[in-house]
């Protein structure tokens, strides 16, 4: 009987009951989109930030006696624990080349030679910017910084040599392009890593190493101590800026977030609360049949509590969707992606949705509950 | 053991004293009729025998229970399990059916049993507009579902406030034959009306005037209760 009542007075007042329910529908589908957005956002953003680079460094040790990484041994930690959260990891040798004699002008000064795995490198610093594009350093070509390129007047397709300073073993390069990245590899030129390791004689042997990690600082932080767990030789660290940028920035989004939907949950309890409360004074005749007959207060109140409970879990599941199509939205316009459907966030979008019409019921159960069935009767 | 006992009863809303000193007694099983000009307090009364309104001064006792002192839970479990009531404007729930109205009663009773529900429509002659809407009926239909859904839970006393004032004279007989009938059967029927013709059909006529008790007075004739 309970159910009978239930449905048919949910079913006989259709343009108040819609009022309430949309007010339901808009609350719990602003939570979801920005629930779902939430959710997405940190892997997007760190997808996003991983364009501006690394954003953890290997070098040896302080305490280790070598100078240099070992590439292989570099390439053994334990990459595979991380593999769906590393994007790229591509070791670094610095050398400096001395001007050959009797070679042409252009060489004639020492330049800075960076020796690396091109297609690493890319993956970690996808922002390089070659011209015209190479995906890969054969052993006689090196790329020229933008800025060394302009001082020393080369350009792409001519043919040089240098002679390592360190080693003095000298080796003739064609320029295969030439290299912008806005930071020190500008004034740079760029060699094949075995090539350089050969000029300088020292084989498996880098500087450094760039990693470029996604999944936020958190993820930096954990690679980090288990690199340091896994080896004395290698001192992994963070680069702050960039790990940093991104909890700054997943912060002010979840802050942001957090007041819009804090905002819409206010607004829509209160159009909800007023529409119940119309809803209320609307059936107060009803409620003073049922009481004339020998209703009690547990009755009305359930029967209140029950409309709103299946107002608010309807909405919520209806809200659920729809937030679910706006963050899609969202997603496609801001990182060109699809939103993720999220069914951890249902369970949240119900809870918050029945809360809302909960809260939203303590006002017109409270007018219910003091309808005097003779006041109602008697027409005042 | 009276059905209804009222000694120095008063009522006053706001500035206006609706029932004044007013003391009287109803056995079990008597028809009363409640008559008076408008404002004279029938309807307060009737209110008062029925635990939906309470007095400002004096005592009730309706079938042994002293409902002038109960709180509104207590006068609500009195209404469902002693009183039925029959309103000039039928106040059935629109949403539901005649006898979902019906089973309401029982709902708020115990549990509901459609049988018997069905059945008390059935005995008011509306057995084929079980599945109808107020909407959908009469007005003398909406009030025989209106009876239906007093009688369904067997209480003692039937209070009608003016049953037949909305109602052409073919349903107002139809009506005043089912209270006879419920009389007969053993109920307590307090019945308001202005009417000297539905008065004439109870055994004691009680007239107020001005909220005071004036007269109570044995019918000359009560055509259905045979006394």
């Amino acid at each position: 009987m309970f159910n009978r009542i239930l449905f048919k007075s949910l079913r006989g007042r259709d343009s108040r009951q819609l009022a309430a329910f949309f007010s339901v529908v808009i609350a719990a589908s602003v939570a979801a989109t920005l629930l779902t957005i939430r959710a997405d956002t940190g892997a997007k953003i760190n997808v996003e930030l991983r364009a501006y680079g690394a954003n953890l460094v290997l070098t040896p040790a302080a305490e280790s006696e070598k100078q240099t990484l070992s590439v292989s041994a570099t390439m053994q930690l334990p990459w595979p624990a991380l593999r769906d959260t590393l994007r790229g990891l591509a070791p670094v040798l610095y050398g400096v080349m001395a001007p050959v004699e009797n070679s042409n002008a252009a060489t004639l000064r020492a330049i800075v030679a960076l020796g690396t795995n091109l297609e690493a490198m890319r993956q970690v610093n996808s922002f390089w910017s070659i011209t015209p594009p190479v995906t890969e350093l054969h052993e006689n070509e090196i790329l020229v910084g933008q800025a060394a390129a302009r001082k020393l007047n080369l350009s792409t397709g001519q043919s040089l040599s240098w002679r390592a300073a360190a080693t003095g073993d000298t080796a003739g390069f064609r320029i295969a392009g030439i290299v912008s990245t806005g930071e020190n590899e500008d004034d740079q030129i760029i060699l094949n890593l075995t090539t350089l390791q050969k000029m300088l004689r020292q084989p498996d042997r880098a500087t450094l190493a760039l990693a470029s990690v996604q999944g936020g600082p958190a993820v930096v932080e954990k690679l980090v101590a288990d690199i340091s767990g896994h080896t004395a030789e290698i001192q992994a660290r963070p680069i702050r800026k960039i790990a940093g940028s991104e909890a700054h920035i997943l912060r002010i989004l979840t802050l942001l977030m957090s007041i819009v939907t804090a905002f819409t949950v206010v607004v829509a309890t209160l159009c909800l609360g007023a529409t119940m409360t119309a809803l209320i004074v609307e059936r107060q005749k009803e409620v003073g049949i049922m009481k004339a007959i020998g209703a009690e207060n547990r009755h009305v109140a359930r029967l209140v509590a029950a409309e709103l409970t299946l107002l608010g879990l309807a909405g919520g599941l209806v809200g659920y969707w729809v937030g679910f199509f706006f963050a899609g939205v969202i997603s496609k316009n801001v990182f060109n992606t699809y939103a993720s459907l999220r069914l951890e966030i249902l369970p949240m979008v119900l809870i918050l949705s029945l809360g809302i019409s909960l809260v939203a019921a303590i006002f017109p159960l409270r007018r219910a509950l003091q309808i005097a069935p003779i006041i109602v009767l008697r027409g005042e | 053991m009276s059905n209804a006992i009222l000694q120095k009863v008063s009522k006053k809303y706001n500035n206006v004293l609706a029932l004044n000193d007013v003391s009287v007694t109803i056995e079990p099983n008597e028809w009363i009729a409640v008559m008076g000009p408008s404002g004279s307090g029938k309807s307060t009364l009737l209110n008062i025998i029925g635990g939906l309104d309470s007095p400002t001064a004096g005592k009730v006792i309706v079938a042994g229970e002293e409902i002038s002192k109960l709180s509104s839970k207590q006068l609500a479990t009195f209404r469902r399990e002693k009183a039925g009531f029959v309103f000039q404007q039928f106040y059935l729930v629109p949403y539901l059916t005649a006898l979902e109205n019906v089973m309401l009663a029982q709902y708020f009773h115990s549990m509901t049993d459609e049988q018997e529900a069905v059945a008390a429509l059935e005995r008011v002659g509306l057995g084929d507009r079980l599945r109808h809407l107020p909407s959908e009926l009469s007005g003398g239909e909406q009030q025989r579902v209106c009876i239906a859904r007093a009688l369904i839970n067997h209480p003692q006393l039937i209070l009608a406030d003016e049953p037949t004032g909305n109602l052409d004279a073919e349903n107002e007989r139809i009506v005043l034959k089912l209270l006879a009938d419920l009389h007969r059967d053993g109920h307590t029927i307090i019945i308001v009306t202005h009417a000297p013709h539905i008065g004439e059909q109870a055994q004691k006529i009680i007239r107020l005037a001005h909220g005071r008790l004036v007269d109570v007075q044995l019918s000359a004739a009560c055509q259905f209760c045979k006394i």
